[in-house]
Formats: structure tokens, sequence, C-alpha cells
């Protein structure tokens, strides 16, 4: 015990110390300059007391008051705010406004810590992306950003009853990420949402990225029961739903829901309006709910976690979610872009059911969305406006087929966990050859894992850029050396690769 | 004591002295009123008891150049004690060599006794009634109407020496500053101040009904004596690898180890407060480029040769 000071000792007196020692400073008039001795004295206190003195007045020992003093001092003083001087001079002068703490940007709860550790990338392939120029520091939003500078009036999204410019695309996502973050939501929550394959998702996804946040699509059939175990198991901090007619009762239900969870406190619908607990996704998108435009998430990375699928072949199951950044989804985009270049639209097939083709809760349709909006063509939920400029994607079995309308289809392979693999230029159907896609590779292996020669059939495994950067916990299917099991059985010849038929072994 | 001499012959020569190597301005108090306005223990007699004079010595501050500069670099150039140190410490051993007083550089330190806030003599004070400076509103930072923001260095003797009064003028708040503080109630120095730290209430005419200084809020950005410990502190008691090497390790704590290592004598330095002060920025002796300019078109005078 120094000084005979105890714990309580310093709760008893240290404030009252702290306030009377030199910390602070109170003069009233310029008694000094003006040598009034007696205006001094009289304001001696307020000036600040040596030890001695505040000592004599509280009763204290001396070095009792030293040591509380320096205690308390040391217990108030703020590490780091030195760093607020770094960024000014030349003209530009602090304002409160202006900084962020570093460490204040970064951040997290809980789910964004173990997210982020679940990160796992081998240094060599990261390396490597990074030299070929395939992992970049773009990120999602940044192309939002482009476009809408670019080509504010061009149109971004259509489906049966409206459209969106860039422009408006832009300012719509902007005030959904300033409601949302005004509401709470911060860098790396996650946000799990039911929402169909249309433009509200595509919005909703693109402002949760400006948040710095991660966007969870589950098909939007998942019943409530399976919605609340994914929400408890990605300890998402925010629920997005459907529209109340199509699920009556689970907004009131998951807002019950989040006010027992440590995690979820947030619970909006895809709704006109809003009720206690529920917000409503088209009030705060239209910027009819009260909020100041808050900003995207500063220093938000491209290496981000950004877009949670749920692994392939478990979508049944509460399982492993692949994680992808901006990056792996960028790059997956960028790869495969240079197929396409001369069209001016991307649609969904209308033949076939949208929910299947172009949402962002499969690998295959969020590699749609993230081509047209690297590239700032129209992304059409509905019939192409015009079918001969039109580039058709049908998404299935994770693969996508493209019509071109200069130019034969394309199919490209897209799972849950890599995005744009292979390309098949050639032959579509039985007998087609695949080739990876640029950055991305193949090889055959056996059972044992171990690589085979050419013509030979084994196990097809992919490594590449678009590949997700990691997995939550449970069990995955990536090699210790960090390339993708795939449950197709294949040769390769070359770069050349003929898949043969699903391979149930090697299925998670 | 050595022969008679002429103490206001000796205060002209000692102050050619100082100007010569450097200082801006020089001034006398006696040590019986410093003395008087100090608290207990902290008055010049408990450097040397037989203190007659208090001399207070001023070097002008940072050039035009290092007030434009980023503030980290302001951080690192912008104090200029290093010449008080030489002047001062010169003119104690010339007023023993030529004169015969005994006489002491007054260090500008803490009081080892009390740990890091605490002075052990205030320079300010010595300055203020020496009148080498008045005290601004800025965090108690003295400034001279000409040569704005300086640095000071005392040295005290024996020597009697006919006293300097305080400043007949208060520089500070200059009437811009008044204008800004009537409109928004904040002078320039408490508005631009990173840790909010400056507050005052002036009346019409711009007299200082009572001003406010957070010293502890402004200790975080000027003094980095608690950064050691706390850096242990933390490190000591995180629970996550990371974040015990973060911060022992991380920017903040490598430069500020480095400083110490390096001996950098400014650990942290702020100068946002005098940035945008008038008087610390366009005083007529302030700008070394114009000051030359000045000194030509001035009639000799008590300045001329400062430290131009
Ligand atoms: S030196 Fe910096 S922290 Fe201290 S009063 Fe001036 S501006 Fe504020
Ligand atoms: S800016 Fe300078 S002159 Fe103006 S009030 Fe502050 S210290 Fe005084």
């Amino acid at each position: 015990m120094p000084y005979g000071v105890s714990e309580q000792m310093i709760e008893t007196w240290g404030e009252m110390i702290f306030d009377l020692s030199l910390n602070i400073q109170i003069r009233r008039g310029d008694p000094i300059r003006h040598l009034d001795f007696d205006a001094w004295l009289g304001m001696r206190e307020d000036m600040g007391l040596t030890d001695p003195e505040i000592a004599s007045k509280l009763g204290l020992a001396t070095e009792q008051v030293t040591f509380i003093r320096n205690i308390t001092e040391r217990r108030r003083f703020r590490l780091n705010q030195y760093r607020k001087l770094y960024r000014l001079g030349g003209g530009l002068r602090y304002r409160e406004g202006r900084y962020q703490d570093p460490e204040e940007k970064f951040e997290m709860g809980d789910a964004a810590v173990l997210l982020r550790q679940a990160i796992n990338v081998p240094a060599q392939d990261a390396a490597r992306y990074i030299r070929d120029g395939l992992w970049t520091q773009a990120r999602i939003p940044d192309y939002l950003d482009e476009h809408a500078a670019a080509r504010a009036d061009a149109v971004a999204l259509t489906d049966q009853n409206k459209s969106l410019t860039w422009a408006e695309l832009h300012n719509r996502c902007h005030r959904l990420a300033a409601s949302l973050q005004s509401k709470g939501l911060r860098r790396g929550d996650i946000v799990v949402a039911n929402l169909p394959a249309g433009i509200n998702q595509v919005v909703a996804y693109l402002a949760i990225l400006i948040c710095g946040a991660v966007f969870l699509p589950l098909p939007p059939q998942t019943n409530g029961a399976m919605l609340a175990a994914w929400l408890k198991r990605a300890g998402a901090k925010a629920a997005i739903l459907g529209s109340a007619q199509d699920q009556p009762t689970l907004a009131g239900e998951l807002a019950s829901l989040a006010k027992q969870s440590g995690s979820l406190d947030l619970v909006i619908q895809d709704n006109e309006t809003r009720s206690d607990d529920v917000h409503s996704l088209i009030e705060m998108m239209d910027g009819h709910d009260d909020n100041p435009h808050t900003g995207g998430a500063a220093g938000l990375a491209a290496t981000d976690p950004a877009l949670l699928l749920i692994a392939d072949d478990n979508a049944d199951n509460l399982t492993t979610l692949a994680i992808h950044s901006h990056q792996s989804l960028v790059s997956g985009a960028a790869s495969v872009e240079a197929e396409i270049a001369g069209e001016t639209e991307i649609a969904g097939d209308p033949a076939r059911p949208l929910a299947s083709q172009l949402s962002l809760t499969t690998g295959a349709g969020s590699l749609v969305l993230h081509l047209a909006l690297r590239t700032g063509r129209t992304l059409q939920f509905s019939q192409p406006s015009r079918p001969d400029m039109a580039l058709v994607a049908t998404c299935a079995n994770h693969v996508i087929t493209i019509a071109r309308s200069g130019a034969g289809d394309i199919q490209i392979m897209s799972t849950n966990q890599i995005s744009a693999a292979m390309i098949n230029t050639g032959i579509i159907g039985d007998g087609a050859t695949w080739k990876p896609s640029i950055g991305s590779q193949a090889r055959i292996v056996n059972e044992y894992g171990t690589s085979l020669l050419d013509g030979q059939p084994g196990h097809l495994q992919l490594l590449g850029p678009g590949q997700c950067v990691g997995y939550t916990d449970g069990p995955t299917n990536r090699t210790i050396d960090g390339w993708l099991r795939t449950n197709h059985h294949a040769t390769m010849s070359g770069t050349d690769i003929q898949k043969m038929n699903d391979s149930p072994k090697t299925k998670v | 004591m050595t022969d008679a001499h002429d103490p206001a012959e000796a205060k002209g020569e000692l102050r050619d002295y100082a100007l010569k190597r450097g200082a801006a301005r020089f001034g006398i108090a006696d040590a019986a009123v410093v003395e008087k306005f100090t608290p207990a223990g902290h008055g010049p007699s408990a450097l040397l008891p037989g203190v007659k004079s208090v001399i207070s010595i001023a070097v002008s501050g940072p050039t035009q150049g290092t007030w434009r500069a980023p503030a980290k670099v302001m951080t690192s150039v912008g104090a200029n004690v290093g010449r008080i140190y030489r002047v001062a410490v010169g003119l104690s051993f010339h007023i023993e060599s030529r004169y015969g007083f005994r006489s002491i550089y007054c260090p500008p330190h803490v009081d080892p006794e009390f740990g890091a806030r605490l002075p052990l003599q205030s320079l300010k004070l010595h300055a203020e009634l020496a009148g080498t400076g008045a005290r601004s509103l800025a965090g108690d930072i003295l400034l001279d109407p000409e040569y704005g923001l300086v640095y000071y260095g005392s040295v005290f003797t024996e020597m009697p020496l006919p006293p300097d009064e305080p400043m007949a003028e208060n520089p500070c708040p200059a009437p811009s500053c008044l204008s800004v503080y009537k409109e928004t109630g904040q002078t320039p120095c408490q508005k631009f101040c990173p840790v909010q730290c400056l507050s005052a209430k002036l009346d019409d005419d711009g007299k200082v009904e009572e001003s406010r200084f957070d010293m502890y809020r402004c200790a975080e950005m000027c003094q980095q004596y608690e950064n050691m410990p706390t850096i242990m502190e933390k490190a000591i008691t995180a629970q996550d690898p990371l974040d015990r090497e973060e911060v022992l390790y991380g920017a903040e704590s490598q430069s500020f180890f480095y400083k110490a290592t390096a001996g950098v004598d400014t650990n942290a330095q702020c100068f946002e407060c005098m940035r945008v002060c008038p008087i610390a920025t366009q005083g007529t002796m302030v700008d070394p480029i114009k000051r030359a300019k000045t000194l030509r078109e001035l009639a000799a005078g008590e300045h001329l040769k400062g430290d131009a």
C-alpha cells in the first residue's frame, strides 16, 4: 500500500485532487501583469494548487496527494490523442467532425471478429493475385460511385415495374446505408436477408457493403425457424425480410426474438410502413426515415468480407458459410468480363424463374450482379428490353449460360465457393471443354489428393482469385494448400478440362 | 562580489550579451516580487537562496515555413528551445565571471518530487513579471506583441539589477479574435484546439472575465510522460496477443520509443492553437523574412540586435 493509500482513498479523493491541481486552471482578469496580489491570491485555488497546498487543504499527507494525483492523471490519460495532429497543417485545421480515431473505424462486434478470424488465404496465392493484378484495391461500392458519376442517367436495374438509373441506385443505396448506420449497423456486422431476387435485394446488398457490413442472403422461402437459426448461427446484427404479404407474422416474431438476442437488434421488412419494432425497408431507402447521411464506412478495404454464401450442397443444413471478400467477388467478375465485351445488358432468362438465376444467394447469381456492376451494364430482372442487344444469363447448377447477341453462347462455372472458376466457349452440353478462367488453376487428383497425369480421370480441384477467402466454422471442402475440392469427376489435358460426372465422394 | 558596477549599465551590457547570442527579448523581475506570486517551495529562493534578480530571456518561435508545414512536421521542428539553453547558460556564466555574483540557469523541468505535471519553477511567471510576455487565452501560452510565440529561459542571480515592468498591454485577444469570439463564442485558438481544452468569457472590450484551461487535455497532446507506463500496463493486461503486440509495437508506440531512444527532445508538441493566432503568426517580428525589412525600417530599438 504505497504511502498508506488504498484504492478506496483514490476513489474518495482522486477527482477532488485532480480538479484542485494544475490539471484545470481558471483565471479571472490578468492579475499578475497588473501586480494585483490580492486578486491573484483570491483565485489561487482555481488556478491550480501544488501538492503540499492540496494536502493541507484536504488533510492528507503530501506524498499521498502526489500519489493519488498521479494515479488519477494516469487513469484519465488517453493514449494516442497525438495522432489527431498527423494529417493537419499547411492550412488544414483540426475539426472534430473531420477526425475519426483509427481504432474506432475498426471497432467490431463479436460476430465480425469471428468472421475476420475465419478468413484464411495462403500467402503465396494472395501474393500471386496481387502481382497479376487480379486482386486490387477496388471495393464493390466503388463501381456504384463510378457509374453514378460516369453514366448517371443510364439504367442500372430494371424489373417489370420499375427502373433505376445509376444515379438513383447510388442515392437509394446511400440513403439506406445512412439509415442503417444511424440505427447502429457497424463495420463487419452481419445482415441476414431472405429477400427475393430483384432490385431491393441489390439495393440492400450494396447499402450493407457501403456500411462496411456483410450480407448473408437466404432463399426467400426460408421458413421462420430456419431463418431464426441462421440469425443465431451467424450472430447477425440485422434481419431484412421479404414483404409482409409473403411472411405476415415473421417480422413480429423476429422482432421479439431480437429483444432477447445478444446480437440481433434490427428487424427490417420490405414494406411501405413500419411498426414499433419492425422498420420499413422502403422508408429507409426512400429517405423518409428521418436520419442524417452518415456516409460510408471509413477505411473499408477490398480485403474486407462482403458476402456470405452457404457452402455448396449444404443449403438445407446449418452449416459452413463461404466468406467472400470484395476482392474475390470483383476478381471473379473481372476474369470473365472480356467474354461479354460488346453487350449492353444482362438479363435473366425470361423462360426460367428469376429466383433461380439472378439471386445473390448463389455464386452464379452473384457473379451476374458483379459482372453488371463492374462493367456498368444494365441488369434486368425481367425480359430484356432489346433482346438483340442483350446477353441472357441462365444460372443453373453453378453454371451460367450466357447467350451473347453477337457471338456464340458461353458457359461460366461459378459455385458458391468459387466465382468464375472455369469457362467454356466451345460446345455446350455433353463433351464440353472447359478452361480455367484468368488467374484460376485446375488439377485432377486421386482420392489421396495426389495430382494425376494428363488424361487420367480423377477429382477436379480448383484454385483462383474468385475463390472464397475462408469459411465459418464447420466442414469445408478446401485442401490444406487452399484448393477447392469440387464434386466433379474430370480429366485434364493441358488446360482443357472435361467434366465427366459428379463425384459423390467429394461432396461435403 | 568584484569591482563596483553601475546596475543600469550592467543591465544594458547583459541585455546586449543575450541579444547578441540570439535572444529576442530580455527582461528583469525583482526576485522578491516573483517570490510573492509563487506557491511555497517554487520561488527563486528555492534554487538560489540569496537571489535578487530574475532574468527572463525569450527566443523567437518557428519560421514562417514551419508554420505552414503539416502538423507532424511541425511537432518535431516547431519548438525552438535549443537556443534558450545556449543564451541562458552562457549568461549565468557571464554574470559570475564578469560581475562576480552567483547565478544559476533555472531548469525548465518538472519538480522530481511530484511527478510529471508540476514544474520546479514557472518560467511564465518570470516572463510576465519581467515584461517579456503576457498571458494569452491559449493554454496560458505567453505572447509577445511583436515576436508572437516565444520560448523562455530564466537566470537567477544574486546581482541586484533594475527590474522591468510587466507589459502595459496584453496583445491577447487580438481585435480580430474578439470579433470571431463575438460571432461564434470562441476565439480562434479555442476553436481549433484538437482537444477543446480552452474556453473563456470575454467582455465587450475583450477583457478576460474568466478563462479556463483544461491542462490535462492539452497534456495528452503536448506531453507523453504517461505513454510509457500506459503502454506497459496495457501490454500486461491485454487478453489478446495481437492487442499486446499493437500496444507495444504499433505505430504510436514505435514512434514514441524512437523519440525516447534517439533522444529527440520534443517528444510531443502541438501548435494548433498558435497556428491560428494572429499574434503568433503575424506579429511584426514573427516572420524572419519580413523581420529584416522591419529592422531596417525601425529606428534603432531595443530589440534590434535580436535573433534576426
Ligand atoms: S497546444 Fe494544442 S492541445 Fe494545447 S491548447 Fe494548444 S491547441 Fe490545444
Ligand atoms: S488566437 Fe491568439 S490572440 Fe487570439 S485569443 Fe487566442 S491566443 Fe489570444
